[in-house]
């Protein structure tokens, strides 16, 4: 059939198939499929896609139904690269039996399709007993694994295998799991034989019952972030082989084992984080031995929730306080708080932390993520019932701005109201964000204090 | 003309000569984040004038703003200016030209457009000629109709 108009020139399918494939991969899996009915030539472009994100914002109950048939309707042949799955649904018990088997069967698919990105964020409720096929812990192609199975609450963890196959890897993260001793010394070492891992993320996981501790022994790894949710963890010491390590961060709650021992942390950390907002105490000697970690490195970020804690413990300790280190390193920091904790507040218990060091070359107080998000959401809604069309919000936290303004869909933590705020921000076009630094933030400061009177 | 990304280093510049006939006069290190034209650098290192056929010269000046400026803030700004026409033409010559960072922004920008809408509202947009016959489409709905459920109706 003849075109009509220049004008009416079939623009999309200009762009050869390589392209409209690179654009689909942005979609999540739902819409890829609907575009099989544009025309002939789009029929079976989406069974070619070699990145796949398995994602509903519909929370539909039969996404686990549409995952399974995508993955049996998938061209075999193609390569596959990244599968992306999160499913943050709260389900209700009544479930068919076959759905619960769907992470299994995307990691197996995953596994035989030589993956080398693989991401998996659900909740598992539902699932008693989840036993991870062992052929993802044996793949040859993986280079970034996350596994976020979160469980029936939060102290209920999965079995990581005793060892791993997996030789290309260089990113992990995981949470909750329980990580086993293999070796003599009574020490976990689940990631050994990972010679390329570079950079590694534990959350809420545990040790077997007898271990001494958890050892880190990668020759590659430059970025560590440890943590968890409550003081039931048993990480009570932690050891790293890690002599290329030029940050840590830990998270959750403060760290309630001192800081690691080391062969040669010490040289080239560059960067400490404590991303902790919430938890209430932390034991003296193990505040004193992070204390000589941070007198070592140059970059810091604190919670006005740890530096508060960590100021009161060394006010109502004089032998601590004697023994409170001077950080001559330390050229940067950073505080991470509220915005209606007070900045004066902030700043005389970071003078009083650094009563017998310089001050660094630069310092900052930022605003908290999840405030941030708790705030937008507010805001989005109040916008949308009001019914206003155009609307720039201005906002001093990057991460929040960042995530808006690229769509992600989070899970973790923040997971829900992240995921909301992106939903709702993106039902309109005329919606911007733009970054402002806080302390040009002044009239929202100013309001969120005067609201608390 | 202001540069963001001049370096001391490598002032040389080069001309770039879109389809059109519309001359562009570039430093080295801009140029050379098109891999095509760095391509074409190592082959005839001499070259002072390298022809861009497929490019319109209302394109290439946007593909090399944008490598000039390019970071976070202004990835997110960009895609906002362009028409769904531009947004495709401007693609075509990023792939053209091989520069992935300005490929993979526009890919998702198109993608955040026609992501969430009918299908029938994606055909209207560019203009897809549905050859398939409302027999087959049927069919494939009902194929697929793990895929069809709640669709924005708009």
């Amino acid at each position: 059939m003849k075109r009509q108009k220049k004008s009416e020139i079939d623009r999309l399918s200009d762009l050869p198939d390589h392209l409209l494939l690179h654009i689909m991969q942005f979609m999540i899996a739902k819409h890829c499929v609907q575009t099989c009915v544009l025309s002939k030539r789009w029929k079976n472009l989406w069974k070619c896609l070699t990145n796949i994100k398995l994602f509903d914002p519909y929370n539909g109950v039969i996404f686990d139904e549409f995952v399974s048939q995508f993955l049996s309707c998938r061209d075999n042949s193609v390569p596959l690269h990244n599968i992306s799955y999160k499913n943050n649904v709260r389900r209700n018990y009544e479930i068919p039996p076959k759905t619960t088997n769907i992470l299994v069967e995307i990691m197996e698919y995953a596994a035989s399709h030589n993956v080398q990105q693989l991401e998996i964020k659900a909740k598992t409720d539902h699932i008693r007993n989840l036993e991870l096929p062992p052929s993802i812990f044996n793949c040859d192609s993986l280079t970034s694994l996350t596994l976020f199975l979160r469980g029936v609450s939060k102290s209920t963890t999965k079995m990581f295998p005793k060892s791993l196959n997996l030789p290309a890897l260089k990113t992990l993260t995981l949470v909750q799991f329980t990580f086993f001793t293999s070796s003599d010394n009574g020490y976990a070492e689940p990631f050994s034989t990972c010679n390329m891992l570079n950079k590694l993320v534990i959350f809420a996981c545990k040790l077997q019952d007898d271990a001494q501790g958890l050892c880190i022994s990668n020759s590659k790894l430059s970025n560590l972030a440890i943590g968890t949710m409550n003081r039931r963890s048993n990480i009570h010491k932690v050891i790293l082989c890690t002599p290329k390590l030029k940050s840590l961060t830990i998270i959750g709650i403060p760290p309630i084992f001192p800081a690691p021992s080391t062969c040669s942390l010490t040289n080239l950390l560059e960067e400490l984080k404590f991303d902790c907002m919430y938890g209430s105490t932390m034991g003296e000697d193990i505040l004193i031995s992070w204390l000589h970690l941070i007198a070592k490195v140059n970059i810091m970020t604190l919670s006005y929730k740890i530096l508060k804690l960590m100021v009161n413990i060394l006010k109502n300790n004089s032998s601590m306080r004697a023994q409170l280190p001077s950080f001559v390193k330390l050229k940067s920091l950073k505080v991470e708080a509220y915005p209606w904790k007070c900045d004066d507040r902030i700043r005389e218990m970071v003078s009083y932390l650094l009563q017998n060091s310089p001050p660094p070359a630069t310092f900052d107080i930022v605003t908290v993520v999840k405030c941030e998000a708790t705030v937008m959401k507010y805001a989005l809604a109040f916008v949308l019932s009001n019914g206003f069309e155009r609307v720039i919000f201005e906002d001093d936290c990057q991460q929040v701005v960042n995530v808006l303004c690229n769509d992600y869909l989070y899970v973790n933590e923040l997971d829900t109201l992240l995921s909301t705020c992106s939903f709702l921000f993106n039902s309109n076009d005329n919606y911007n964000i733009v970054y402002v630094m806080r302390q040009v933030n002044m009239v929202a400061q100013n309001l969120a204090r005067a609201s608390l009177f | 003309m202001a540069e963001e990304k001049s370096q001391a280093s490598s002032s040389k510049m080069l001309t770039l000569k879109a389809s059109d006939g519309v001359l562009f006069e570039v430093e080295l290190n801009i140029a050379k984040e098109m891999k095509t034209v760095q391509a074409y650098i190592d082959d005839c290192e001499d070259i002072e004038t390298i022809p861009i056929p497929n490019v319109l010269g209302k394109h290439l000046a946007i593909v090399i703003e944008y490598i000039k400026k390019t970071n976070e803030e202004y990835d997110a700004e960009f895609e906002k200016q362009w028409n769904m026409d531009d947004l495709q033409l401007l693609l075509l010559a990023a792939n053209y030209l091989n520069i992935s960072g300005l490929q993979e922004c526009l890919c998702k920008a198109i993608a955040k457009r026609i992501e969430n809408k009918s299908p029938e509202y994606v055909r209207k947009v560019f203009n897809i000629e549905n050859d398939h016959s409302p027999e087959e489409e049927a069919k494939l709905r009902k194929e697929y109709k793990w895929a069809f459920e709640g669709v924005d109706k708009d």
